[in-house]
């Protein structure tokens, strides 16, 4: 092979240099131009074979779908077996038909999805294969579709998939194990909030609180816990308020009384506003004053839903120079029954007039 | 002794300006294969968490979208009507009126009854007076800010100083969101709550039928330079855009079609006023401020949110389009310029802004003195066949493969041209780009450049032709 090749290279080199320089160069951008023609031209046919290719694959998917949606809607009736769909659908077209049930399961809740998950049972062990896979998302897929279609002894499997190397992939895990009545799971869930950290906010918050009331001792040891990040404290309370957990008002308030950073503060406050009581009126109104805007709108729309203060106080709140505050302070004035005091207040000269009548419209 | 030196230095620059389109094209080349492999992992991730579930689970958090308009009688009511009817849980529209000499106000008052309404304005940005703040009688979520006339930025900033909600789209009034855009865009703050900003794909709706504000059938204009904008938009998007995200570069997010965080946004001082490319300079102001500030952020690029834009169909609207971009963008590389090189940037000083800075924002001079210096070369009897055969390989042959493979990258992801007949045009075009139009488009860049350093602030008008309906189209 090295000697055709070798051989190849001497004629090529023997012939370049019987040119004269300028035809070599000449040859040298002629091999480029048809390189480039080559590469457009494998560009384009390629394209076009993949336009192809798509339109008849997107024809079978068609007619498949079709054939599958008669069979499983069948299935579903009770009309057939889980064995006799299962031999209609062929060893290379399990994964698209756990797809295809996986949007069924999306849309069915009880009795019915039950019995979807009956019909993926057969396929199920495709999906175990692909928790192996190398690609992050083929074991992202699986792990979604196990966590929407499989069984109790899956959970095993949901566990150490939690602690896989891909964050999307151990997301995916966590959520469906919370979704499986997750008590069990809150050890391995929150031993991995820390890689949950980049998330959005709501999207770890309703993780958490979707553990349920069970995981609110644990939760209140993250909130606690001063080694943790401020990111990780703060979707704790949040998880805490949600989950109306009325034994993390004291720690709360012990935290708050510490002058916490802003973030984790207002978070606090969030809590407050719906978990605290008049013992906590106090605490809220030295923050009042605070030096961040978002410490202080928290604290006026704690004092607002709290509702033993006078109205006087949530007033000031309207002239207070960050916009936030002044909006949090009247809609604390709207919750506390103010309208007419917000009226007359929306039509006068007072700094707050702008955002009491845009309170005001918002009902 | 003149005709040796002469003939030395046209050689000179011949040298350079090949290794210019070597070094462009192959800059280009190599971020349409970094996009190939990142779109496909895209796509893998989109099947891999399910954006209803993400929706289910997070919410969305609410948007604003901000639409500036000046003159825009013909498409304004059609375009807010479609962006009522956006898929999108928790939104907002505010559509400013910038002072408009036509009766865009009026029609949008009447259209949609719009009453005066309170609404604070929350971020202190100076702007031109405004006139009004209005609310429709039957749409709570829209509405219009009346101003003094100050320019699309100044808008924008009004827009920005009543906006209420954690992050906010800016748009054109001239565009029309497909109905999950948003939802499609936001993703990456529900994935990452590092993130800062968000740009979309922009399309040209020419040609497209557009029916109830929602382009329903997907053809390629009639109109050739609207053609030719279809293929470079796809190319600019899918293979450039696309790729700089796959590299954590992200520059550019189109003001046609962006999200951003709005308390980052204001506190990096909003919109800049004194520039007509200020969706540019505002992307590397935030990329500069948040480095400053010592944030970890994330600028991404999301290829499957699209917003449709109409495209000029004649050579003075383009040419004064191309000449306002060219000026965007040397503006905000000449501002942030300390940043190039600058290791404190990262990938952006490093490479982003080197880039952009030598070979999009000079690019057009180098070309144009490359095509000058190529003809007198021709003309004075010094080229011979080589030289003129690697001319036009480096600036027309690669031109036209990258051409193709964007076509081939649209094919491979989201084939928005259902017509086989289209795919072939598009790849028809992509030969045809090369041969004149992209020449015309140096052209009018260069002018850009000339316009900039005479510091020319103007827009220059533009042209609405209003969008077609399906009917119309249908019978064409």
């Amino acid at each position: 092979m090295r000697s055709i090749a070798s051989f190849l290279g001497d004629i090529l080199e023997a012939a370049l240099q019987s040119l004269p320089t300028q035809s070599r160069a000449f040859l040298a951008v002629t091999i480029a131009m048809a390189v480039l023609v080559s590469l457009s031209a494998f560009f384009a046919i390629y394209a076009i074979w993949l336009r192809v290719r798509n339109d008849i694959q997107a024809a079978r998917w068609a007619d498949r779908e079709a054939r599958w949606t008669g069979l499983t809607l069948e299935a579903l009736a009770g009309e057939r077996t889980v064995d006799e769909l299962a031999s209609v659908v062929g060893r290379g077209e399990r994964l698209p038909f756990l797809d295809f049930l996986l949007r069924y399961a999306r849309r069915l809740t009880g009795r019915e999805r039950d019995r979807v998950k009956e019909l993926a049972v057969p396929f199920l062990p495709e999906l175990e294969r692909l928790l192996t896979d190398r690609d992050a998302y083929r074991r992202a897929r699986a792990v979604q579709t196990l966590g929407a279609l499989g069984l109790p002894h899956h959970n095993e499997i949901l566990v150490e998939a939690v602690h896989d190397e891909s964050p999307v992939v151990s997301m995916l895990a966590a959520r469906a194990l919370a979704a499986h009545g997750g008590t069990k799971y809150v050890g391995p869930i929150l031993s991995n909030l820390d890689r949950f950290e980049h998330w959005g906010t709501e999207y770890v918050r309703s993780l958490l609180v979707s553990l349920g009331s069970e995981a609110a001792p644990a939760l209140r040891e993250v909130m606690r816990d001063v080694d943790r990040s401020i990111r990780v404290r703060v979707l704790a309370a949040d998880a805490l308020r949600n989950l109306h957990d009325l034994e993390a008002i004291q720690p709360a308030a012990e935290i708050l009384s510490r002058e916490p950073e802003p973030d984790l503060a207002a978070a606090l406050l969030r809590m407050m506003s719906v978990l605290g009581g008049p013992e906590h009126i106090g605490l809220i109104k030295g923050l009042l004053q605070h030096d961040h805007f978002a410490v202080r709108a928290q604290a006026y729309s704690a004092l607002g839903a709290l509702g033993r203060e006078g109205p006087e106080l949530l007033e000031a709140g309207l002239a207070d120079p960050s916009p936030w505050v002044a909006l949090h302070a009247a809609r604390g004035m709207r919750d506390r029954g103010r309208h007419d005091r917000l009226a007359e207040l929306a039509e006068s000269e007072h700094p707050g007039a702008m955002a009491a009548g845009q309170v005001l419209a918002e009902e | 002794m003149i005709e040796v030196v002469a003939r030395n230095l046209l050689w000179f620059v011949n040298a350079l300006v090949l290794l210019y389109f070597v070094l462009l094209n192959g800059g280009y080349f190599v971020t349409s294969l970094i996009a190939f492999r990142a779109l496909r992992r895209y796509v893998a991730r989109l099947k891999s968490v399910d954006i209803q579930d993400l929706l289910a689970a997070a919410g969305a958090p609410p948007i604003t979208l901000i639409v500036p308009a000046y003159n825009e009688e013909a498409t304004c009511v059609e375009v807010v009507r479609s962006l009522l009817t956006l898929n999108y849980p928790e939104y907002e529209i505010i559509v400013v009126n910038d002072g408009s000499s036509d009766s865009t106000a009026a029609r949008m008052i009447s259209a949609f009854e719009m009453v005066p309404a309170a609404r604070m304005r929350i971020a202190d940005f100076e702007t031109r007076p405004v006139h009004g703040v209005r609310r429709s009688r039957w749409h709570p979520n829209l509405w219009l800010i009346d101003k003094e006339n100050g320019g699309k930025p100044d808008a924008l900033n009004s827009g920005l100083a009543y906006c209420q909600t954690p992050l906010f789209c800016v748009m054109d009034a001239d565009t029309i969101l497909e109905r999950d855009a948003l939802l499609r865009i936001a993703r990456p703050f529900l994935e990452d709550q590092r993130t800062v900003a968000t740009g979309g794909v922009v399309r040209v709706v020419n040609g497209c039928a557009v029916d109830s504000g929602s382009v329903v059938d997907i053809r390629l204009p009639r109109s050739w330079l609207a053609r030719l904008q279809v293929l470079e938009y796809l190319r600019a998007f899918l293979a450039g855009r696309m790729g700089w995200h796959a590299l954590d570069a992200t520059l550019i997010i189109s003001g046609a079609f962006g999200v951003f965080r709005r308390s980052v946004a204001v506190d990096a001082g909003g919109f800049r006023t004194d520039v007509v490319g200020e969706d540019v300079e505002l992307v590397v102001r935030l990329h500069r401020y948040c480095r400053e500030e010592g944030w970890a952020y994330k600028i991404s690029f999301v290829p499957d949110p699209v917003a449709w834009t109409e495209a000029p169909e004649t050579l003075a609207g383009l040419g004064r389009q191309r000449d306002r971009w060219q000026r965007g963008l040397s503006e905000a590389l000449t501002i942030h310029r300390n940043m190039i090189f600058d290791s404190t940037y990262g990938r952006i000083g490093l490479v982003a802004m080197p880039h952009f800075f030598i070979l999009e924002m000079l690019g057009p001079i180098i070309e144009g003195v490359g095509y000058t210096a190529f003809v007198l070369t021709i003309l004075m009897g010094w080229a011979n066949p080589a030289y003129i055969f690697g001319f036009f390989m480096v600036a027309i042959g690669l031109g036209v493969v990258l051409s193709v493979a964007a076509v081939g990258l649209e094919e491979i992801t989201f084939r928005r041209y259902p017509r086989f007949l289209d795919l072939l045009r598009l790849f028809g075009l992509a030969v045809v780009e090369n041969l004149g139009y992209r020449q015309l488009v140096t052209f009018w860049r260069v002018r850009g450049m000339v316009s900039f350093l005479r510091g020319k602030k103007a827009w220059g008008t533009m042209e609405r032709k209003g969008f077609s309906s399906s009917a119309e189209t249908t019978s064409s």
